[in-house]
């Protein structure tokens, strides 16, 4: 999988949001905020073929977290990117 | 790490610097305003706003302003002298808040409300201006009207 193009991260207070640069309109309403941990996974696999055990890798690597949590939220980290639309 | 699509309470010190650079960048900004200082005309956390930039702005508009110490505020302007402008809430019974047209973030072009009509967002609101003598009690009616199920025609307005 791949981040779409035409995303950038913007920080937000201790978050970031995503905001899609193509868009006239931006709605706070409806955005999706990324804490430190995902922002830190999405700015190493922008622009890349990635899978969700290169995330865990990337998690493991970072964080001191077992591989167990890092897989479960790795997969539910993907699921929202996917239902939000950012994955192509 | 992981969030559920949630709502989602941003504080205003948070919130409105981003929302200005956007509206820099010429983009529309759509957020929804919290409290009770624009009633009845836009209804705090329940109504949304959409945001833009504009070259001027005139009296009757609703802007959002910055004043000193980043405080930002979405308010009726009531009145344009030169580059000075007086503005005060729809919903507040006095005080009026001061700043220059380069203070101006955005004006409000749009009001939603949640079933998605559209709000006016300038009529009335010289007739509004003009009966701040008896606002205490139009407001007191409309806070009445809006809660009690008697009056659910009265809500059914805004929806």
């Amino acid at each position: 999988m791949k981040i779409r193009n035409g995303f950038s991260l913007r920080p937000l207070g201790n978050e970031f949001i995503l905001l899609a640069e193509s868009v006239e309109l931006v709605d706070f309403n409806k955005m999706l905020t990324l804490n430190e941990s995902a922002a830190y996974l999405y700015n190493h696999v922008v622009g890349k073929e990635f899978d969700e055990a290169e995330l865990v890798r990337l998690l493991l690597e970072e964080y001191e977290v077992s591989e167990e949590l890092a897989t479960a939220d790795v997969k539910k980290l993907v699921e929202s990117w996917q239902s939000a639309g950012i994955l192509a | 790490m992981y969030q559920k699509p949630q709502l989602k309470h941003i504080e205003n010190e948070v919130l409105f610097p981003l929302v200005k650079q956007l509206l820099l960048e010429g983009r529309d900004a759509t957020l929804t305003p919290q409290g009770n200082s624009m009633q009845p005309f836009i209804r705090g956390g329940v109504d949304t706003v959409v945001l833009r930039k504009m070259p001027d702005v005139r009296e009757g508009d609703i802007v959002l302003f910055c004043l000193p110490e980043e405080k930002f505020i979405l308010h009726r302007l009531i009145r344009v002298e030169g580059e000075e402008l007086t503005f005060m809430g729809d919903g507040n019974l006095r005080g009026e808040e001061h700043c220059t047209k380069a203070d101006v973030l955005g004006t409000v072009v749009l009001i939603r409300s949640p079933k998605g009509r559209h709000k006016p967002t300038h009529r009335w609101w010289r007739l509004w201006q003009w009966l701040l003598p008896v606002r205490w009690l139009l407001l007191k009616v409309d806070r009445h009207a809006f809660r009690h199920e008697k009056f659910r025609f009265y809500r059914k307005w805004f929806k």
